[in-house]
């Protein structure tokens, strides 16, 4: 499978007559963003929709989703198959990019929800959507939607927002392009015959409400682990429907970047032979996580790999998956790297995680979500500022009276992304 | 008759399970993860993962845990797994705050999706 994707760097972001691009500033027509939107959902009462950008003295809260505009120009299907496009299989063909423009769905399911951008200021330095110009859609659905519905009904009004920006896409030369390419197994083993044979284990959060991801359209705690060309992520074969847990949650922008699978790809004929992913879920029963993990390790042994990157979605109840699927490897003898974050204490000397293995000896950590930080003041705030006194990672008297809050970096969206979308790093002292 | 139960201190859940749930509205998350051990150290299995959710143990006030009628032989995984949860209680600060009733309802509904989540997956009997 193989897969162009052509970048087209977005430096501005306006409001305009016309929803296109031009010279580098993507215009958006409001009107027929907000009627793309809402689509035919009758649940939803309002849609307003703001443009942030670098260094804004702006902050977004509480911050559900972030997607990226893309559009397919050649091959099957559209973008987020099975979800706002045809049951198509995608990641093969042409897509084109707004890189640099991002969608942002704001809107308070639930009371606690947290969720926190910061276009400029101390917090913007932990989230990668301070470097994006961002579409902030802000949706109010109408009297006594329940919350599962509430949760439904912003993740697909992002979706469309996002795939009627990528229109403008369609017929702009790209600046750069990159090709991506997986052969079918067998000749893809071929293909670097000497070099480790590596497959790439995407674990996605599958709990439940306001926790759940979706396959083409498919509920993941409902399918058993399957095989995926990694291009198909790119197409937004995986759609994000988790909105809990800021700081280590996959925004779908994220599954449609993924950094994993890029490296991979990167290293690919040159280190090792990057065969695809498994994706697999992270269920709340230990009889699906077993079973889960299981096939898991079954399926990774039938592609022949020597190792496995493992990668995971969120804290507690994954640490377990994840620590399952790297028992169930490394017994079967293919190496294990797993990807994390922390939850450290604020002092950082508390244990990592919920769950542990000796035989985890190779973790990558994406920072530790326990760690404080103050964000300072913003002249505008869009969204639902009260949400800041009760969101996860603050407390009571988070919020002070000057408008600044004290709080801890899970709730800043993508503070600490488990696929290594951030900006912590580390140094050698 | 199934050969589950359900412990928790969220009273939407007795509402939706009346039969197979034990409730005890004063108890906090800690109390549910005690009682969950003491279970699990008389045989019981421990059906779904304790740290369900992503919402953390000191920030909502409601815990559901599913457990097996099992009695006799100590399961270890399901009390690795129940004393790992308790270490993360512990690790974590105390954020207890007065909340608003729609509040209390939000995290009721999120316990009992999660846990609406283990048992619409579960057989009607259970086996491990």
């Amino acid at each position: 499978m193989r897969l162009e994707i052509g970048n087209i760097f977005i430096k501005d972001v306006a409001f305009g007559e016309k929803t296109e691009v031009k010279d580098g500033t993507l215009f958006v027509n409001k009107d027929e963003l907000i009627k793309a939107a809402t689509g035919d959902d009758d649940r939803i009462a309002s849609i307003d929709v703001y443009i942030t950008k670098p260094g804004d003295n702006t902050r977004i809260i509480p911050v559900k989703d972030v997607i990226e505009p893309r559009v397919k120009v050649e091959g099957k299907g559209g973008i987020f198959p099975g979800v706002v496009s045809g049951v198509e299989q995608v990641g093969s063909g042409k897509t084109h990019v707004l890189k640099g423009a991002a969608v942002v769905t704001t809107g308070k399911v639930v009371g606690f929800q947290e969720g926190i951008i910061d276009m400029s200021g101390e917090g913007a330095k932990y989230t990668p959507f301070s470097k994006t110009n961002n579409i902030v859609v802000k949706l109010e659905p109408i009297d006594n939607v329940k919350q599962h519905e509430h949760e439904e009904v912003i993740r697909l009004a992002g979706f469309r927002a996002s795939n009627y920006i990528g229109e403008a896409a369609k017929d702009v030369e790209p600046d750069e392009t990159k090709v991506y390419e997986t052969k079918p197994l067998l000749e893809q083993v071929k293909e670097h015959p000497d070099l480790p044979k590596v497959v790439y284990v995407y674990a996605l959060q599958t709990q439940g409400l306001m926790h759940n991801t979706f396959f083409y359209g498919a509920d993941a705690k409902k399918i058993v682990p399957t095989f995926m060309y990694p291009t198909e992520a790119f197409d937004g074969a995986i759609a994000s429907g988790n909105c809990v847990s800021a700081c280590d949650k996959n925004p779908s922008y994220v599954h449609l970047n993924s950094p994993i699978i890029d490296d991979l790809y990167e290293k690919d004929g040159k280190d090792i032979n990057f065969l695809g992913c498994v994706i697999t879920n992270e269920n709340v029963t230990l009889q699906d996580k077993k079973r889960s993990a299981n096939m898991t390790a079954k399926l990774v042994e039938l592609l022949g790999a020597d190792a496995a990157i493992i990668s995971e979605e969120g804290f507690g109840n994954p640490d377990a998956d994840l620590v399952m699927n790297c028992n169930n490897l490394e017994e079967k003898g293919i190496k294990t790297v797993l990807v994390t974050d922390e939850y450290a204490g604020q002092d950082g000397a508390s244990q990592s995680l919920a769950d542990s293995t000796p035989k985890g000896d190779a973790v990558v950590t994406a920072g530790n979500a326990n760690q404080l930080i103050t964000l300072p003041v913003m002249k505008t705030v869009i969204g639902h500022p009260e949400a800041a006194n009760i969101i996860a990672g603050a407390w009571d008297g988070s919020l002070h009276d000057d408008g600044s809050i004290e709080a801890e970096i899970q709730v800043i969206t993508g503070a600490t992304n488990e696929l290594g979308f951030h900006t912590l790093s580390a140094e050698t002292v | 008759m199934s050969n589950f139960y359900i412990l928790t201190n969220n009273p939407m859940v007795q509402e939706k399970y009346p039969k197979i749930t034990e409730l005890d509205d004063n108890f906090s998350v800690g109390d549910i993860f005690a009682g969950g051990r003491n279970a699990i150290h008389l045989g019981a299995h421990l059906i779904n993962h304790p740290l369900a959710g992503s919402i953390k143990p000191n920030q909502s006030p409601y815990k559901s845990l599913v457990l097996s009628d099992d009695k006799g032989e100590l399961d270890l995984f399901s009390l690795k797994l129940i004393e790992g949860a308790i270490q993360v209680l512990r690790k974590f600060p105390s954020r207890s705050r007065p909340y608003d009733e729609s509040i209390l309802e939000d995290f009721q509904v999120v316990d009992l999706d999660l846990l609406d989540s283990a048992i619409d997956s579960l057989p009607y009997e259970y086996h491990e």
